[in-house]
């Protein structure tokens, strides 16, 4: 066998796991960091790059799930969500650990009842999914600005700020708490009756609702669900800063995107998982830390950003050939 | 004249039209007639250069009719209103009747003033008053049919081919058709009437070609011919199949109902009642589009119907399809691609959605040994495969098929309610599939089954019904040939008169 044939089967076969190669890149992405500069791999900043993608492994969690969930699903009113939910807990609390827990519990109920109806405007309204996201994102930050009259007040309580730039026998907080999301999502997804009848969902709808599913619940919940999690990565990004500012929750709207479809779930819905979706927010932190790290200007790590994730889901779309 | 010469066509090994010839003469109404799949649709097609033959010409006026061009067909004056309607759902009720022939101006641009115009004047002549601006998919199922019928008029064709143009009409609007296909033929206009309905051939048409399994049988004179003649043709001699396995040929009036409804009604269906018994096969037969596609959806809740409807511990109609599954009545799809299978899922997730479909959401969904017990479902329903855990779509029709009775295997039904099951599989599966229905009702499962296959029905079901324009009209029991169901889909069509009637099919 040529090299060009080995080539070209390797390719065939991995573009069918889509999750080795996020791995694989950001493997090399790393070592790449490491060889340009030998602190880029120590324990330490290894540490500080997992809690950096910590949150926007949270922030795309909800995405994951919306996605999977097929029509065209998308959550674009995420970032607005958790601006809104670091504003409302900073407030609440005012900076006080007696006041967390129901400022915690508001923020939650806030960001789960958003998050539904996104999913009743979407199912019930047939509103589609890009649009009814983003006209909520607009409203939400329409809010925000009237509840906090452009000026966010108070800050982390203490406990916050523990859990957001804290660690625990030299781990941040932030990472422990990701794992344990991690671990709940994957259960959900691999176990419970609601994960496994959404990838069947996703893949096609109507053929779910003739098999008796309740497509209604399941999708209406699954934008709910995306409005929580939003609203715990909004309360979690509060204690990383420990202040808060308009708008802060910008900044992941689309890299919550890009972290899906870069861990191999489909845009189209009904393949993929959160695991994928982890890797795909570890290998977006690296790339971007590595390229800060090599002094690159603003512009060229918007191009070498582009062009990654580009070469990444020009592999993952190519089909094998039988099927 | 239009002359159809020896036309074929061939769908991988389906044959669906075996060398039709006939003539169309200016200035005469042809009725076109033949029992389901007889080739109708697919000679109307081929006219209308939507499909391409696999052999044979057709000419129009001396000159060959180039193959497979819509275009062509219009330049040369065949217009064809199809069954199904050529509609674009968003586009104006103008914008639509002058579709592809729109008046330009000088630059190219449409000419907006003209087509509504013309439009006006088609609207007129069809006696409807409606505004030539609204979408067409906002306006009733008649009033689209008469659109389409409209579309085909505005082309001042000199064939016109009407496929079932009258079967979504009111009474006064087929009059209203009649009188202008009337004025048509006196003006020379060769027309092509495809219909079911007898009354109607007799009272315009002046010949009638009857096609059967994709043949011509004969072409008449209508008026020295019979209605018995026509159906004579239409049916033919039949080779019936041994039945798979002997039915049960207990008396299920002893049985348990697990299925009853009661004047189902909706914009489709007038008033339906049935029951099936525990451990019974009921079909439902009659021409293609009597609503029996309607009915399948309105019982699981997938459409809204007024009626009533009882089942097995449970009283009223259905919510929906999930409403119906979690009261043990499941529903296999005619439209397998679509409302079936998921394609790009495993075997095993597709048959163990039947299991937990209508499980709590917050449930956990993982049993101990549930690979094995779809395992189980896979060798003993002998779904061809290599893994458990490849994806469906690169399975064969009739597997996929397979798949979803594993799925409603795995779901233990009380009633089971299928559309074409057969639809598209080989005929051993086919054979396979039928041994499987008899299996499950030999289990106590109600099985309702529509089909388009006279010998399907007459080969699995214990009692088969006649729809015909969204009613029951007939009952055959007894010992049942797949002609017996096809004369009486037929007659169905003639008269209604036997509504109620129980007919048992030995005595036809």
């Amino acid at each position: 066998m040529t090299f060009t044939e080995r080539a070209k089967q390797w390719l065939e076969q991995s573009s069918r796991n889509s999750l080795g190669i996020a791995v694989g890149v950001a493997v090399l992405l790393t070592a790449v960091g490491g060889a340009f500069n030998r602190g880029f791999v120590s324990p330490s900043n290894l540490l500080n790059l997992l809690a950096i993608s910590s949150l926007l492994g949270l922030a795309a969690a909800g995405q994951t799930l919306v996605v999977l969930s097929g029509g065209e699903g998308i959550d674009l009113s995420i970032g607005a969500v958790i601006s809104l939910s670091a504003v409302l807990t900073s407030q609440i609390s005012n900076g006080q650990n007696g006041l967390l827990f129901p400022a915690v519990v508001v923020t939650l109920v806030v960001g789960a009842l958003l998050g539904l109806v996104n999913g009743l405007g979407i199912y019930l309204a047939q509103v589609p999914p890009l649009i009814m996201t983003l006209g909520m994102s607009s409203v939400i930050e329409g809010i925000v600005l009237v509840y906090t009259q452009g000026q966010p007040k108070g800050q982390a309580p203490p406990f916050l700020a523990t859990l957001g730039t804290g660690q625990v026998l030299g781990i941040p907080w932030l990472i422990i708490v990701w794992a344990v999301f991690t671990l709940i999502i994957w259960y959900v997804l691999k176990h419970m009756v609601y994960g496994r009848l959404l990838f069947l969902v996703g893949d096609n709808r109507s053929a779910g609702r003739m098999s008796g599913v309740p497509i209604a619940k399941l999708v209406v919940g699954t934008y709910a669900l995306s409005g929580f999690f939003s609203a715990c990565t909004g309360i979690l990004f509060l204690g990383y800063t420990n202040t808060t500012y308009l708008n802060i929750g910008d900044v992941y709207i689309l890299p919550s995107v890009a972290a899906v479809v870069v861990g191999g779930t489909a845009l189209s819905g009904g393949r993929g998982g959160y695991i994928g979706t982890v890797v795909g927010a570890i290998l977006l932190t690296v790339l971007d830390s590595l390229l800060t790290t090599m002094h690159m200007g603003e512009a060229t790590r918007g191009i070498i950003n582009g062009v990654v994730l580009l070469v990444l889901l020009s592999i993952y779309t190519r089909q094998p050939k039988d099927a | 004249m239009l002359t159809i010469e020896g036309l074929r066509k061939e769908y991988g090994a389906v044959v669906a039209l075996q060398g039709a010839s006939l003539t169309l003469v200016p200035g005469t109404i042809h009725a076109l007639l033949g029992a389901n799949g007889s080739g109708k649709s697919t000679l109307v097609k081929m006219l209308g250069g939507v499909v391409r033959p696999t052999k044979g010409t057709i000419w129009v006026d001396e000159q060959r009719l180039e193959v497979g061009s819509p275009a062509h067909a219009i330049h040369k004056g065949i217009a064809v209103s199809y069954q199904e309607t050529s509609l674009v759902p968003s586009m104006s009720v103008a914008d639509n009747v002058l579709l592809g022939i729109e008046p330009t101006g000088k630059a190219g641009y449409v000419a907006q003033r003209s087509l509504r115009e013309r439009a006006a004047e088609i609207l007129d002549q069809l006696g409807l008053n409606i505004p030539p601006d609204v979408p067409v998919g906002e306006l009733p199922t008649n009033i689209q049919h008469l659109l389409e019928i409209g579309k085909a008029l505005v082309k001042r064709p000199k064939y016109m081919v009407l496929d079932e143009a009258t079967a979504a009409l009111r009474r006064e609007e087929v009059k209203r058709l009649f009188s202008i296909v009337c004025s048509l033929r006196d003006e020379g206009v060769a027309i092509l009437f495809v219909s079911h309905r007898f009354d109607e051939v007799y009272a315009i048409c002046d010949r009638a070609t009857v096609l059967r399994n994709g043949a011509v049988v004969g072409t008449r004179s209508l008026s020295n011919t019979s209605r018995e003649e026509l159906i004579q043709d239409m049916i033919g001699r039949r080779i019936s199949l041994e039945p798979v396995q002997q039915k049960t040929g207990t008396s299920f009036k002893k049985q348990a109902v697990c299925l009853k409804a009661r004047s189902l009604t909706n914009a489709e269906l007038r008033g339906v009642d049935l029951e099936v018994s525990a451990g019974e096969i009921v079909g439902i037969g009659g021409l293609q589009g009597q609503g029996q596609t309607a009915l399948l959806r309105a019982l699981i809740g997938a459409t809204t119907v007024r009626g009533d409807l009882e089942t097995d511990g449970h009283q009223g109609l259905f919510r929906n399809p999930s409403h119906a599954a979690g009261n043990g009545v499941r529903f296999i799809s005619g439209d397998r691609g679509r409302e079936g299978v998921f394609g790009q899922r495993s075997i095993y997730e597709n048959i163990v959605i039947g299991r937990i479909a209508t499980f709590p959401l917050w449930k956990r969904a993982s049993q101990r040994g549930e690979n094995q017990a779809a395992r189980a479902l896979v060798e003993q329903l002998k779904i061809v495969h290599h893994s458990l855990f490849q994806e469906v779509r690169g399975l064969s029709g009739g597997n996929q098929q397979k798949v979803l009775f594993a799925r409603t295997l795995a779901s233990k039904p009380n009633v089971v309610i299928l559309d074409d099951p057969t639809k598209g599989v080989d005929v051993s599966t086919r054979m396979e599939i039928h041994r499987l229905l008899r299996n499950l009702a030999g289990e106590g499962v109600g099985l309702l089954i529509a089909s388009s296959d006279d010998e399907e029905l007459a080969e699995v079901c214990d009692r088969v019904l006649i729809m015909y324009e969204g009613q029951i009209v007939r009952e055959l029991t007894g010992d049942l040939q797949p002609s017996h169901i096809t004369k009486a889909s037929i007659e169905g069509a003639q008269s209604e008169k036997g509504k109620g009637a129980e007919t048992r099919a030995d005595s036809l």
